[in-house]
């Protein structure tokens, strides 16, 4: 379907995602999925790269893959100035202990 | 035409308080919202209490900004503090900022009177807003129709007469691909042009603050207000400054305005028969048209998709419901804790970007996808610069065809990804671009113009488009929200 | 035979006023979560902005290590996802860090090569409890640089040498404290052996904060490898940490269980940019490096090697030896009161880093010119300083004008007369060949000149005479 609009300008298409690349994937974003979701997941990423796959059709020549840089620094002085309270930093935190943040490591039991 | 030039008056001369506007909009949204489901938190008290206080302001006779006392709203990804903001996803229900917005913190401080947040895609990634844990926002010309996305309930709320204007992010089309679903102004700026400072990030090279507004003239208005250095963005250009109100009504007579074809091209007859209608206005107000090619700006979207789940795939990582926002209630470890509470917490589609934009970043992959992605972008931009050396601003369709149906995008996925076709090589350039309603297609629904310009050029995009408006005449809903014509 | 390879990577914690990414102080200590913004604690749509002088600091301790430096250098980030790291990203240099191709050169003349410097930032601290962990965020944004050696070193006394020669490099370019036991200065030590020209696999034990348990570890690994290869076996690429008490160490993480940190450039930063202009202000602002300062004690100041090392072994010291000799007809007077009296006052190693005493080097150098013009002995010099450095009064206030009345060649004369005329039955002995006899009379002249006389002229005097 991709290809209907692309024809003119996609690729081989040479890269087909596997389960395992997905499970490594989602380890290293730290997602948990459902091994019934898998499927859903290869053949939607599988999908996008097909899309993405467009970019590789001009075998180009070494293009210059970094921006030129502008020409100014964006740097601060080093002047310190107030931090935020305690209780604000921690307002969104749901669990906390003498101004630390508690992160329990296993959830308790009902 | 100015809504806000309008409202200011009335206020200034008593003819209306701020509080009572503000009732009227909180009012039309308590009627409208369910229908529409544009707005996701509603924040009637701070409105009230900030509507006094401009009404303490003009009965003491103090000067005050065009803007003070005009109801507006923000996307719920722009960071208000002490209010609720959740990017629409249940992993940040309950988050609080404890800082604002420099983009929001700046109309706060000309007495902007905020009704609420609203309705967005799950961390501004879609093009329906359907993918919202609060359900989709409804276009206000027919219902059974999506206001876009990714600021769709922004779109909404501005095109229905629920807010003056709205802010909200432009990182692939979001402001103004629902602006032309819905018919209203929606303005992109040059990336560094507004402070991203509080902005919930998603792709940071590309996302941008915009404005949704019912008229040229209010966007003007509305961006001369927020644009401009901020120490707190490192991206934010330095010296740039602008008063885009003044220049409104230059005479354009003489301007060159190209029109890439390929775009043209790719959408629908009707969306292309209404645009190059438009194009013949301009023509016919001594512009010079010229349409030539561009084949580039196709090859944009793939590069965009890319670079754009790459960034967020790092953006993201950090929702992990130990500082801030939801977490899991059931786990035996705190790596398991994360996994589980990003796993359930997040979308579909915000988990397949993040998927994605982890596999393009990877060992063995980056090259291949990821630096090609770039380089792609920079050959991209160094061609705007030399079209924009031919031509003062182009023209495009804002999307190729008009507002999907409900639920149309779970099936039509290649719809979907080429929604962003026209929107996207702007963001990648990082120029400014403005979509504004050019017509109706056969079902009523609203089609919208892009027209786009070289960095730092806003003053000029938004003259053309101002006076595009005022050859085109009215365009909008005038029997829904806040009736302005009364 | 089994040949040690190893390179270091160390971490310095900068002693800027600010963290590198946001405004929040940047003090040691201070209660949990006190030092704190939306930027440091990566709240969402915060931004980080850099610190200027970060980089100076940076370029800096790159020119005291010989390094070069990149006029145009960049930002990266670093994915990963621990609880002490608000962003699940460090931002940090990949490719293209501030400084590279520097060295350290041992007193051997050996040089161990410094790869790169580059800066990044610091996580938060973690506390762990059984039940749960405590989380402190203080520390996170923290500025360090990241020093990388070349696998040049190939013996624990290298290593330590190397580690305390950049310790005190970095102390004396004043970018950093490098209290190791603070943990502003940590190693990373990755270490292989082999039997060959071949490098082995290496492994790496993270988290060093002592240079004593670096040799130690060193050690330890060194054998450890050895056993395993001679037993047939090979070396898994490892993280290792090591456990003091035991002396041992343990596996962390091995290579497969590595995360792939998908490096690219933070786009929330503009790239970093450093003029000619810029680097040759920073080294001008350069102090005089301890391997100069020993070289020039030794050549100019005459102090001998040992007790150069010693002096500038604290930069505060150093200082101080200088101020105080500026002037003086010899300076070696001045490094043994200080290595002498003072050192002998100050007896810890913190008291002597820190070096705060009543005196100043102005009062010091008086002192000595007071012995140098003969009119203080050395024996009351000394004590006359301890008394100077426990009370902290001067000189003109412990001295009356007859300590200071100065002892000139004429009452020497004088007094040596009179104790040769009043004790005949002494220089008697002494000539008769009872050597130590001499003694009795120079007591006699220290006793009748209350002590202001030089003990030793008057011995050399009485031996004229008689």
């Amino acid at each position: 379907m991709v290809k209907s609009i692309y024809k003119d300008i996609i690729g081989a298409g040479d890269c087909v995602i596997n389960e395992n690349d997905i499970m490594r994937m989602a380890t290293l974003a730290k997602l948990e999925l459902k091994p019934h979701e898998v499927p859903f997941y290869i053949s939607e990423v599988q999908r996008m790269l097909d899309y993405a796959e467009a970019v590789n059709i001009e075998d180009s020549a070494e293009k210059v893959s970094e921006a030129e840089p502008l020409d100014f620094n964006s740097m601060r002085e080093d002047i310190a100035s107030e931090s935020f309270t305690v209780s604000e930093i921690l307002s969104n935190a749901e669990k906390t202990e003498g101004g630390f943040i508690k992160l329990r490591k296993r959830s308790e039991n009902e | 035409m100015s809504n806000v030039i309008k409202l200011h008056n009335l206020l200034l001369n008593k003819e209306i308080s701020a509080r009572e506007l503000a009732e009227k909009y909180l009012s039309a949204i308590n009627c409208c919202n369910p229908d529409l489901n544009a707005y996701i938190n509603i924040t009637e008290e701070d409105a009230i209490l900030k509507a006094d206080i401009i009404d303490r302001k003009i009965a003491g006779g103090e000067d005050i900004d065009m803007l003070a006392g005009i109801p507006m709203t923000l996307k719920d990804n722009i960071s208000t503090k002490g209010t609720e903001t959740t990017c629409c996803s249940k992993i940040l229900e309950g988050y609080k900022p404890i800082y604002n917005a420099t983009a929001w913190q700046r109309l706060k401080d000309r007495g902007a009177v905020h009704l609420g947040k609203t309705n967005m895609d799950e961390f501004a990634m879609g093009c329906t807003c359907e993918t919202s844990v609060f359900g989709s926002s409804k276009n206000p010309y027919n219902t059974d129709f999506v206001a876009g996305g990714s600021s769709g309930g922004t779109a909404s709320a501005v095109s229905a007469n629920l807010a003056v204007y709205g802010i909200g992010s432009d990182t692939g089309g979001s402001v103004r691909q629902p602006a032309s679903f819905c018919g209203c102004v929606g303005l992109k700026p040059t990336y560094g042009a507004v402070s991203r400072y509080g902005l919930i990030a998603y792709a940071s090279s590309l996302d941008t603050v915009g404005v949704l507004a019912g008229n040229v003239t209010d966007a003007a208005i509305v961006f001369d207000r927020i644009l401009g250095f901020d120490p707190m963005d490192s991206t934010s250009t330095p010296d740039f400054s602008a008063c885009t109100f003044d220049f409104l009504n230059k005479n354009i007579s003489g301007r060159k305005i190209g029109v890439p074809k390929e775009l043209l091209e790719r959408a629908s007859g009707e969306v292309r028969d209404c645009v190059v209608k438009a194009i013949g206005d301009f023509e016919n107000m001594g512009c010079e048209v010229e349409y030539f090619s561009m084949p580039s700006l196709v090859t944009a979207l793939p590069a965009y998709y890319i670079i754009a789940c790459a960034e967020a795939s790092s953006n993201l990582g950090r929702y992990d419901g130990i500082r801030y926002g939801n977490k899991s209630e059931h786990f035996e470890s705190i790596h398991h804790m994360i996994c589980k509470t990003r796993g359930e917490k997040f979308g579909d589609e915000v988990k397949k970007r993040i998927i994605l934009g982890t596999f393009v970043l990877s060992e063995g992959y980056y090259d291949k996808y990821y630096a090609k992605a770039q380089a792609l972008r920079f050959e991209l931009k160094s061609q705007f610069e030399k079209v924009f050396e031919k031509y003062d601003a182009l023209i495009t369709p804002t999307s190729p065809k008009t507002a999907f149906k409900l639920s149309q995008v779970q099936t039509d996925k290649e719809g979907a990804f080429n929604a962003d076709l026209c929107t996207v090589p702007v963001n990648l350039a990082g120029l400014p671009a403005l979509s504004v309603p050019c017509g109706k297609d056969s079902l009523g629904l609203p089609i919208g113009m892009q027209i786009i310009g070289n960095k730092f050029s806003e003053s000029h995009i938004l003259n053309l488009a101002h006076k595009y408006e005022e050859a085109r005449g009215d365009f909008g809903i005038n029997n829904m929200g806040v009736r302005l014509d009364v | 035979m089994y040949k040690l390879t190893s390179g270091f990577e160390t971490h310095v914690e900068l002693k800027t006023n600010t963290k590198i990414f946001c405004c929040c102080s940047n003090e040691f200590g201070s209660e949990p979560n006190t030092r704190c913004c939306p930027v440091c604690i990566g709240l969402p749509g915060a931004m980080p902005r850099l610190n200027k002088k970060v980089v100076e600091f940076a370029v800096r301790a790159g020119l005291a290590l010989n390094c070069k430096i990149n006029s145009l250098s960049y930002m990266d980030r670093k994915n990963y996802s621990y609880p002490d790291l608000p962003k699940a990203y460090q931002i940090s240099q990949y490719d293209v860090p501030l400084c590279y191709e520097g060295f350290v050169e041992l007193d051997s003349g050996k040089r161990i090569g410094i790869t790169r410097i580059h800066i990044e930032e610091d996580a938060g601290k973690l506390i762990h409890n059984d039940a749960e962990i405590l989380i402190d965020y203080n520390r996170a944004g923290v500025p360090l640089i990241e020093i990388v050696s070349e696998p040049d070193i190939q013996s624990t006394e290298e290593a330590k040498e190397f580690v305390e020669k950049l310790r005190l490099i970095m102390r004396y370019t004043e970018v950093s404290d490098c209290k190791m036991q603070e943990g502003s200065m940590r190693c990373d030590v990755n270490i292989s052996v082999s039997d060959t020209d071949k490098l082995g696999t290496r492994t790496e034990i993270k988290n060093m904060n002592s240079i004593a348990n670096i040799q130690k570890a060193m050690e330890y690994e060194f054998e450890r490898q050895i056993e395993v290869l001679e037993n047939g076996g090979s070396i898994t690429q490892e993280t290792l940490g090591f456990d003091e008490k035991s002396g041992t160490t343990y596996s962390m993480r091995t290579k497969e269980d590595a995360d792939d940190y998908r490096f690219f450039r933070e786009p929330d930063l503009l790239a970093i940019h450093i003029s000619e202009e810029d680097i040759e202000r920073i080294r001008q602002t350069l102090p005089e490096l301890p391997d100069k300062k020993i070289k020039r004690y030794v050549a100019e100041l005459g102090i001998n090697k040992k007790d150069a090392e010693l002096l500038i072994k604290y930069p505060r010291v150093a200082e101080f030896f200088e101020k105080a000799s500026k002037g003086v007809n010899s300076p070696k007077k001045v490094a043994n009161f200080i290595l002498g009296v003072i050192f002998g006052f100050l007896k810890s190693e913190t008291l002597k880093e820190e070096f705060k005493l009543k005196i100043t080097p102005e009062s010091l150098k008086g002192i000595v010119l007071l012995v140098e013009s003969g009119k203080l002995n050395m024996s009351k010099a000394k004590t006359t300083l301890e008394q100077m450095l426990l009370s902290g009064k001067r000189a003109e206030e412990l001295l009356s004008n007859e300590d200071l009345g100065g002892f000139d060649e004429d009452m020497l004369l004088c007094l040596c007369g009179k104790a040769i005329d009043t004790n005949p039955k002494i220089v008697a002995d002494y000539k008769a060949g009872k050597d130590k006899a001499i003694m009795a009379l120079v007591g006699y002249v220290m006793r009748e000149s209350k002590g202001r006389a030089d003990a030793e002229k008057v011995k050399e005097k009485l031996k004229e005479i008689i």
